[in-house]
């Protein structure tokens, strides 16, 4: 029992499945190797006259099969190898390489706060800029801890009752400053009923703080971004609406591949990764969800997140 | 007013710097530890209102530190913030179960935000 209990705890800990781990091949090999040592010392024993022949061919094709689960068991070390790497990468990134960025950010903060006012218009724009950049690679590396998040299986996914609105709320909450200092008003339009589905509340967040961020990012400056929910039939619907630059008809199914970044945002956030749309659709449709998007040029965008809906409260 | 007591559990100078400098500027007056042993000796020295605490320490992590002080019988009231980079749901997670008021990830927040849950836990604790 405990043996399984740690395959088990393993597997959780790589993110791969039971039977590519190295204890379970080897133990597996094992068995096995036993199985067909007694069964051809039976089938020998009957066709083969010389006992001497049977040993040979018995001790054979144990070797085989000890060759064969050595390069199995050393396969899937090296997988529980790079797995670790990767995990230690992300560990890196969210902790070594954010700390930096998080004390330069707070201190630009107290620059703006303290001594904004006796800076002249071109020293502010320096001041911000340096803010715009450093939420700029800040951007990159959630995308990143995002991503590796969101690639694990979906066996990972904690599934529970989501109040779709109290998510919203924290997202919402999540991005106040960037809107503030974006001058982006987010305007929820939450009636008073509660919408609930099984969802993975983090993950749920992830697509929804990623299309709020982009409303955001790609609006004009005193504008607003409008988030509602409503229900269709059974189905759950975010809507969330920007004023933005808009999305060229061609573009509109383009946006949801990996690294594909439109022309239009290019122009408007130059250091884009083009993995956040990729990343919303990955996580919706893993909650059993549909993504689509209606744009106009210079007008502004909607996206929609669709869920199957549990109920209302 | 005495004004209130924070405790910051913090490796990082600069981090910690930043965030004393803040909290001190809107009216808190600040204790400083700069691992989590330390921390735990001076949560159970001094008589603070509210602890930060990072997860990442030397000798003791967040969570060690964190689960030694929900154990103390004086101490599982006192409102205790992880304040960290690691955004894994696991930890944070981990981080509630303990006992956390709550889990801040330091790139998502501005200093203005951290002082505001500052008021809101410490206002919320005298009701």
């Amino acid at each position: 029992m405990g043996f399984i209990k740690s395959l088990k705890q393993d597997s959780k800990e790589f993110g791969i499945a039971i039977w590519k781990l190295p204890d379970f091949i080897f133990v597996a090999m094992g068995l096995a190797n036993i199985v067909v040592m007694v069964t051809t010392y039976f089938w020998a024993s009957g066709s083969v006259n010389d006992p001497r022949e049977a040993v040979l061919l018995v001790a054979a094709e144990s070797v085989v099969i000890l060759i064969i689960s050595n390069v199995f068991v050393e396969s899937a070390k090296r997988i529980i190898e790079i797995n670790k790497l990767k995990k230690e990468f992300v560990q890196i990134i969210s902790h070594q390489i954010r700390s930096p960025l998080t004390v330069m950010k707070w201190q630009i903060e107290i620059l703006q706060q303290s001594c904004e006012k006796n800076f002249t218009e071109k020293q502010r724009g320096y001041v911000n800029r340096i803010f715009e950049e450093n939420e700029r690679v800040m951007e990159m590396i959630n995308d990143i801890l995002n991503m590796a998040r969101v690639e694990k299986q979906s066996e990972d996914m904690a599934v529970s009752e989501v109040v779709i609105e109290d998510s919203i709320k924290e997202c919402i909450h999540m991005l106040s400053s960037f809107a503030k200092f974006k001058k982006i008003q987010i305007n929820f339009q939450n009636g008073n009923k509660s919408h609930i589905i099984a969802a993975d509340s983090e993950k749920l967040k992830i697509a929804v703080v990623n299309l709020l961020e982009n409303a955001i990012s790609y609006s004009l400056r005193n504008s607003q971004v409008i988030i509602s929910v409503k229900e269709s039939g059974n189905k759950a619907e975010i809507m969330i609406k920007d004023s933005g630059i808009g999305i060229n008809k061609k573009e509109q199914e383009l946006i949801f591949h990996k690294f594909y970044r439109g022309e239009g945002g290019k122009k408007a956030q130059p250091k884009g990764t083009g993995l956040g749309l990729f990343m919303v659709k990955k996580v919706v449709e893993q909650m059993n969800g549909k993504i689509r998007c209606k744009s106009k040029i210079n007008k502004g965008t909607e996206f929609y997140i669709i869920f199957p809906l549990a109920r209302i409260i | 007013m005495d004004k209130k007591t924070i405790l910051i559990i913090e490796d990082e100078q600069g981090m910690r710097d930043t965030l004393k400098e803040s909290i001190e500027n809107a009216g808190y007056q600040t204790i400083i530890a700069g691992d989590g042993e330390k921390g735990i000796k001076l949560a159970k020295q001094y008589n603070c209102d509210l602890i930060l605490l990072d997860i990442i320490l030397p000798k003791k992590d967040g969570f060690e530190v964190l689960r030694e002080l929900k154990m103390d019988e004086k101490m599982k009231d006192l409102p205790i913030v992880l304040i960290t980079n690691l955004s894994e749901p696991s930890d944070i997670q981990k981080a509630l179960d303990l006992g956390a008021t709550t889990y801040l990830v330091k790139s998502s927040y501005s200093l203005a935000d951290i002082v505001e849950k500052i008021n809101n836990i410490l206002e919320e604790q005298k009701n």
